[in-house]
């Protein structure tokens, strides 16, 4: 029972770090020059929300997403709020099923354009409910964005994760 | 837990992307293949339509005043449309430049705007009968 509780406190100790990270990473990121591509963004706080995905699984990433759109919504108003939530869910969702079911066959850059795919596809969903059909015209150029920034956090994410996961057991899932 | 450990690269991940950028090639394509004929810009707002106009008839540059909370600036010209001003945080809508084809797009999310440029020949593109 005491090694349970304890269990507990650990995983949402460290679903907490990695939630402040996604917030000091969209922030980070805000601060970056603007990529050519209007509404691209570089998907650094994925890097975080991966991390949550293959140590604590779908609850920490949740828990990160949450935290993440919270902030958005705050600093940059609902409509941010609202399409930060839907993208992260969707890629976070999208990673999760991918980390968990492919049997490792795709890499590390894989599950990163698909993260980076799912995020820019559910924030177009989103804009779509919002401002209709007229979007659409940006498809292309996220998805072509997605498959570069997701090559990138994915390359970071193979260096990071089997690092991360041989300092220290986390033997949570 | 898993015997032999998650890769970096696979196969899969160049099959994967390759998809992706195939998709997006033939997307571009048949986008590209739409007529041009008279640029006809349409802006609406809340997806209501709040301004229609053919740009052949732009004589001279026009700004336009489209929201008055963020002063959102349309910017009409005789080749194209630009949004040249906006106090929204996020300013996609100024980053995105002039548009001077057919399909393209500046949408302004915080202002629910968004200002569509149209070839006039496609609104003939489903014909019954």
């Amino acid at each position: 029972m005491k090694n349970r509780s304890l269990f507990k406190s650990r995983e949402f100790s460290i679903a907490s770090m990695l939630s402040a990270l996604t917030v000091v990473l969209s922030f980070l990121e805000g601060m970056l020059p603007e990529l050519p591509v209007p509404g691209a963004k570089l998907g650094l706080a994925n890097l975080a929300v991966m991390t949550a995905i293959d140590i604590l699984g779908i609850k920490g990433a949740v828990c990160t997403v949450l935290v993440k759109s919270f902030f958005a919504a705050v600093t940059r108003g609902p409509a941010a709020g609202i399409m930060s939530f839907c993208g992260s869910m969707l890629s976070a969702a999208a990673m999760w099923l991918f980390l968990r079911y492919d049997k490792n066959m795709f890499g590390y850059v894989g599950i990163g354009v698909i993260g980076a795919v799912g995020h820019n596809t559910g924030q177009l969903c989103a804009s779509f409910a919002i401002m209709g059909s007229a979007v659409l015209y940006y498809a292309p150029f996220l998805v072509v964005s997605a498959v570069l920034t997701g090559t990138f956090t994915g390359i970071i994410n193979s260096i990071l994760l089997p690092a991360i996961k041989k300092s220290e057991k986390y033997n949570i899932s | 837990m898993n015997n032999n450990a998650r890769k970096r690269v696979t196969v899969f991940d160049f099959l994967l992307i390759g998809f992706l950028i195939a998709l997006t090639v033939g997307f571009v394509y048949f986008e590209g293949k739409t007529a041009d004929g008279d640029l006809e810009v349409v802006v609406k707002k809340n997806s209501q339509v709040v301004l229609t106009e053919t740009l052949k008839y732009v004589s001279e540059k026009k700004e336009i005043c489209i929201d008055e909370d963020l002063d959102l600036i349309l910017c009409l010209e005789s080749d194209g449309v630009s949004v040249t001003g906006s106090n929204c945080p996020d300013k996609v809508c100024v980053n995105t430049g002039k548009i001077t084809k057919p399909g393209q797009t500046i949408v302004c999310l915080p202002a629910h705007v968004s200002i569509e440029l149209r070839g006039q020949d496609i609104e003939a593109d489903v014909v019954v009968g």
